[in-house]
């Protein structure tokens, strides 16, 4: 029997519901938001390689009843966010230089101040050019913009979601001057760690602890059918990362092989590349 | 810095303080120095949309390397890594390199009249038109045409040998 991720929200808590996904440009993908929504009771859907019109699955989501989907998005960034959230409480603030982040603030009542970032972002690809050492030049730049923003709103309550077209444990995600992505909590509760003469800051990187088939769900994001030598088949390039100061109010964390009524996944069990897309959505929860 | 200032205030007063820009220094790794140059939009919430970075040595203005849009196409990351990686040749040798005022002024120009940036600054202006005639019910509209921007943008040349930015 299928173990579908509860919804805390009718226990009354202050949940918010954000769920990324990657829909390798197929609007098969989207037929399958509505599920997903209603399954899930998702608040924010943050999109990447998506269809360019939108309209009609936000038709789609408003008519389920749930609540008023819009799109968010003040430019054209290369992730883009619905939500069923009000006008004051999900803001698009800001996109990055070559447009693969985009920052959404969420109001968060229960914090101080009452605010959480939420980033988005859909990273350059090795089949595009790139390098491990080219993509870890690329994430330092991302931060940097990232932890400017935090700066400038006083806070690090701050969520990274996306497509980093990376594994948790390549060079950009664990690098000290790139995401600096660390495996266990007590590692990221670390102070900012000094290196050349500078601090960097810490995330969690809970993806980690999916990788595999010892935990529920699939054994990663993405799945590559090669047959080259190197082969992981299994990929986890759809990641989230929490500033440790906000691990508390992170809450949930599934990759989905089903919406609730369909499934994901291709026959050979990995995602359906040909129908759908050949990325999984990531589903992840805070308690704000 | 001063160019980039200069840029930042004829982008207000062409638009009539719809869409600014605005420029700040950023403490990097080692020696160097980041400008960012950011499109604000104050009526959509105080949106930004970085443009561009800069990064020079801190004891010196030049060269300079210029990080846009129009210098991450993946073609032009190829070449580069391939360049880098077989003969050695250094970010520097590439057209986003200014080693004087004249050559960073032309970069600037070239990045501020670049589709990416005029797309993205015709989208901005329409959106904040959008609210604020929605805000104030009457009011003249900004043009929003793409050409807007790139047609009146000045970059105001300085003198030869100055070492501000």
């Amino acid at each position: 029997m299928l173990s579908l991720p509860q919804n805390p929200q009718a226990e009354g808590r202050g949940v918010v519901t954000i769920l990324f996904w990657n829909l390798s440009k197929n609007s098969n993908a989207l037929i399958h938001l509505p599920c997903l929504a209603q399954t899930h009771s998702v608040d924010v859907f943050i999109l990447a390689e998506c269809p360019k019109d939108l309209k009609p699955v936000i038709t789609d989501l408003n008519d389920l009843g749930i609540g008023t989907y819009r799109e968010e998005v003040k430019a054209e960034p290369k992730v883009r966010a619905l939500t069923r959230l009000a006008t004051k409480e999900f803001i698009h603030r800001f996109t990055s230089l070559g447009k693969e982040m985009a920052v959404w603030t969420v109001r968060a009542p229960r914090l101080n101040p009452p605010e959480t970032l939420i980033a988005g972002l859909h990273l350059p690809s090795k089949h595009g050019g790139m390098n491990e050492a080219s993509q870890a030049s690329f994430a330092a730049k991302i931060i940097e913009e990232l932890s400017r923003l935090e700066d400038e709103r006083k806070h690090r309550n701050t969520v990274i979601v996306g497509d980093f077209n990376m594994h948790p444990y390549d060079p950009g995600m664990t690098s000290v001057d790139a995401f600096h992505g660390l495996m266990t909590k007590t590692l990221a509760e670390k102070t900012d760690r000094h290196y050349k003469g500078r601090k960097y800051r810490r995330f969690y990187n809970p993806m980690w602890s999916l990788l595999g088939d010892r935990t529920p769900g699939p054994a990663g994001s993405h799945y590559w059918r090669s047959s080259v030598p190197h082969n992981t088949h299994w990929q986890m390039f759809d990641q989230v990362l929490i500033r440790p100061s906000f691990i508390d109010h992170f809450d949930d964390l599934h990759i989905l092989g089903h919406d609730g009524n369909h499934s994901l996944m291709g026959k050979d069990d990995a995602p359906d590349k040909k129908h759908l897309s050949d990325h999984l959505p990531v589903l992840f929860r805070l308690d704000i | 810095m001063t160019i980039l200032r200069a840029q930042a205030v004829a982008l207000a007063t062409q638009t009539g303080g719809v869409l600014l820009g605005d420029v700040r220094r950023e403490e990097g790794e080692g020696n160097k120095i980041t400008l960012a140059f950011e499109f604000l939009v104050p009526a959509l919430d105080n949106y930004r949309r970085r443009i561009l970075n800069v990064v020079h040595d801190k004891d010196s203005a030049y060269p300079a390397v210029v990080d846009a849009e129009i210098f991450r196409s993946s073609t032009a990351n190829v070449i580069k890594t391939f360049l880098e990686e077989t003969a050695g040749v250094s970010e520097g040798k590439f057209a986003n390199r200014a080693d004087s005022d004249q050559e960073f002024i032309e970069i600037i120009k070239k990045v501020i009249q670049s589709p990416p940036v005029l797309s993205s600054a015709s989208s901005l202006i329409a959106r904040a038109n959008e609210i604020l005639v929605e805000k104030k019910k009457i009011g003249p509209r900004i043009e929003s045409n793409e050409n807007v921007i790139g047609r009146k943008a000045k970059i105001e040349p300085r003198r030869i040998g100055s070492r501000k930015k």
